[in-house]
């Protein structure tokens, strides 16, 4: 959609996930630090730098997690390389990985590039996108190797419950399946009644277990491309021998910008979940106006929205399409999350006000 | 101007460092190394606090203290504040960090033993820093290959740790890691007894079936099974590194 929409002139993006922040000064200061010093210039270890690793093994002990940081947590470029990565480990042609409906769209992609079969489980929109176990039961097969799903959930912005993962995490014990966590919007929770908990928390599951997370989001460093995943170290053995024929090791200057966005930046992330919190105040208002368009759950996280559409229309992808023609605004069809995601659009709210409200006008007078 | 104020608040620091530690004359740890630092020093802070206790005042029944540096420091200006048990906020002012050092250094509380993390990353920092300080213990963890772009060989980062090792005086201690060969190797030089500890090579503290469980690691030293809720052959070697010293401390 980005792609189309860059032919017209004067479009307003609510579409790709990127936020509307720069990368905080600290962070880029101790690349530009690492750049001068002639730290960045050669490969650093497969693994990544031991001193980032460190600092991320301390990172998760504080939230619970225990992790070896010298063979069981892996630097990768970005999420996607570290899910693709362990995919390519895992997956022989032709098993299958559940994934919920909707998610996010390259979930499909990378799956069926790494030889597997997507086989999706559908959300319960009624239950604010929540985990249907019963359809996730139907879901498995003998051939399921894995469940990916991303939690803070995008596109619908849900986060999954303790008791909700602990028995998905039981399921995955059951019949031996591996779980794969990408939280890379935790940062993001607009309830403080909310507690976030990862199942990587959880020793019992620990075989079972990938956890992923990337700096993209929580930091404004979508283009930096560095991110982690940390495991048991049977598993992450085998994955590092993929990201090693896939990327040698994560671009080293961006190692050590998360060395400082983990250690220095953790008042920007507050000020970002903030701005977000007060974005998505002020797209739920705009929504309620279109009341008669959208209807919508309100996400306790990430920066996305997920409303239905209540118009008559043939499909999302033209929907979106006839949007982006005719009122100038970008937005990401529902069908491009998976078949649940059919009937409804994808809108970041991680855009300054003005973006927002300017969208919403040129929505608003296309619908009267 | 700045690098003018800049040294001369260094200079200072490192002044009322040295004038508390002549006045005090508390014990100072050194856990060095180019990694595991904080999870070695957390360690022996745990150990030595549990067998020694660790309250704000010393008691009258001199129950001791133990004052452990909060974070990874440099040299110029984080040991001395280590020492001095002073912190730096993003607002600090120089003028009064300096006028509380000058206070802590002449009228400050004493401490029993001062646990130090440091780091080296550049050539020479070992120098400036065995001006401020003697170490009574050093622990050192490993020479690994990072932080080597000002050092340009391991062997390099070697020659600091050698420096540090040969300061300790011959009634301390120098508990060195006997996996890492280049830390192995300094064991000929300290004047002070040298007490090793491994995994996988012999020494005088080996940990013997190290056995991964569902909530971490099972291990035994001295016919004692010790179970750590952690992952990672770091912590075993950080907890024989705090054995060791807890029992320097007997």
């Amino acid at each position: 959609m980005e792609l189309r929409a860059a032919k017209i002139p004067d479009v307003i993006s609510l579409a790709q996930g990127i936020p509307s922040f720069d990368t905080p000064q600290i962070i880029k200061d101790k690349a530009i630090e690492g750049m001068r010093l002639g730290k960045v210039a050669k490969y650093s270890l497969v693994y990544g730098l031991p001193e980032l690793r460190e600092i991320i093994e301390q990172d998760l002990s504080k939230a619970g997690m225990f992790y070896d940081y010298e063979k069981e947590i892996l630097v990768t470029c970005g999420a996607i390389e570290a899910i693709t990565s362990t995919l390519h480990a895992i997956l022989e042609i032709g098993d299958e990985v559940i994934i919920p409906s909707p998610s996010y769209t390259s979930y499909q992609e990378v799956i069926k590039i790494a030889g597997g079969e997507p086989v999706f489980f559908n959300l319960n929109e009624d239950d604010g996108w929540s985990f249907d176990i019963k359809e996730l039961e139907k879901a498995i097969t003998k051939k399921t190797k894995a469940l990916l799903f991303s939690n803070p959930s995008n596109p619908t912005g849900t986060i999954f419950t303790k008791e909700q993962l602990l028995k998905i995490a039981e399921l995955a014990k059951e019949n031996n399946f591996y779980i794969l966590s990408d939280e890379v919007y935790k940062d993001f929770i607009y309830d403080p009644k909310i507690e976030f908990f990862s199942l990587a928390q959880d020793s019992r599951f620990r075989k079972f277990v990938i956890r992923i997370f990337s700096f993209s989001k929580a930091y404004a460093m979508t283009g930096w491309r560095v991110g982690f995943l940390h495991a048991d170290e049977e598993v992450v053995n085998e994955i590092v021998k993929i990201h090693d024929g896939l990327v040698t090791c994560a671009p080293v200057v961006s190692q050590y910008a998360a060395m400082a966005a983990i250690q220095d930046a953790g008042a920007e992330v507050e000020k970002f979940r903030q701005g977000f919190n007060d974005s998505l105040e002020l797209i739920c208002e705009r929504l309620n106006r279109l009341n008669k368009i959208f209807s919508y759950q309100k996400p306790n996280s990430s920066y996305f929205v997920f409303p239905k559409i209540l118009i008559p229309h043939k499909n999302s992808a033209d929907f979106a399409i006839d949007l982006l023609n005719n009122a100038k605004v970008a937005t990401v069809a529902g069908s491009a999350f998976g078949p649940n995601g059919e009937g409804h659009l994808r809108m970041n709210f991680g855009r300054d006000f003005d973006l927002i409200n300017k969208a919403f006008d040129r929505m608003g007078k296309y619908f009267i | 101007m700045k690098k003018i104020l800049k040294t001369i608040v260094e200079w200072q620091m490192m002044f009322w460092a040295k004038v508390y530690i002549w006045r005090t004359n508390p014990q100072i740890i050194v856990v060095s190394g180019i990694t595991n630092r904080r999870v070695f020093k957390e360690t022996i802070y745990l150990k030595l606090k549990g067998r020694f206790g660790d309250v704000a005042e010393p008691t009258r029944c001199g129950q001791q203290v133990i004052r452990v540096s909060p974070e990874n420091h440099n040299a110029e200006l984080g040991i001395p504040l280590s020492i001095l048990g002073l912190k730096v906020t993003k607002r600090s002012d120089w003028f009064y960090l300096m006028y509380k050092a000058k206070i802590r250094a002449l009228f400050g509380k004493r401490v029993d033993k001062i646990i130090l993390e440091v780091a080296v990353d550049k050539p020479n920092n070992m120098d400036y820093m065995l001006k401020i300080f003697t170490p009574n213990v050093v622990v050192l963890t490993n020479v690994e290959p990072a932080y080597m772009e000002n050092f340009g060989t391991l062997d390099n980062i070697a020659k600091e740790y050698k420096k540090l090792v040969s300061r300790v005086p011959k009634n301390g201690l120098v508990v060195l890691n006997n996996d890492d060969e280049r830390v192995a190797s300094l064991a000929r030089f300290p004047k002070a007894k040298v007490i090793t500890f491994s995994v996988d090579n012999n020494s005088d503290y080996k940990a013997k079936d190290i056995k991964k469980t569902d909530n971490g690691q099972v291990f035994e030293i001295n016919n004692e099974s010790i179970e750590l809720n952690k992952f990672g052959v770091h912590y075993v070697l950080a907890e024989l590194a705090g054995i060791v010293v807890e029992d320097y401390y007997k």
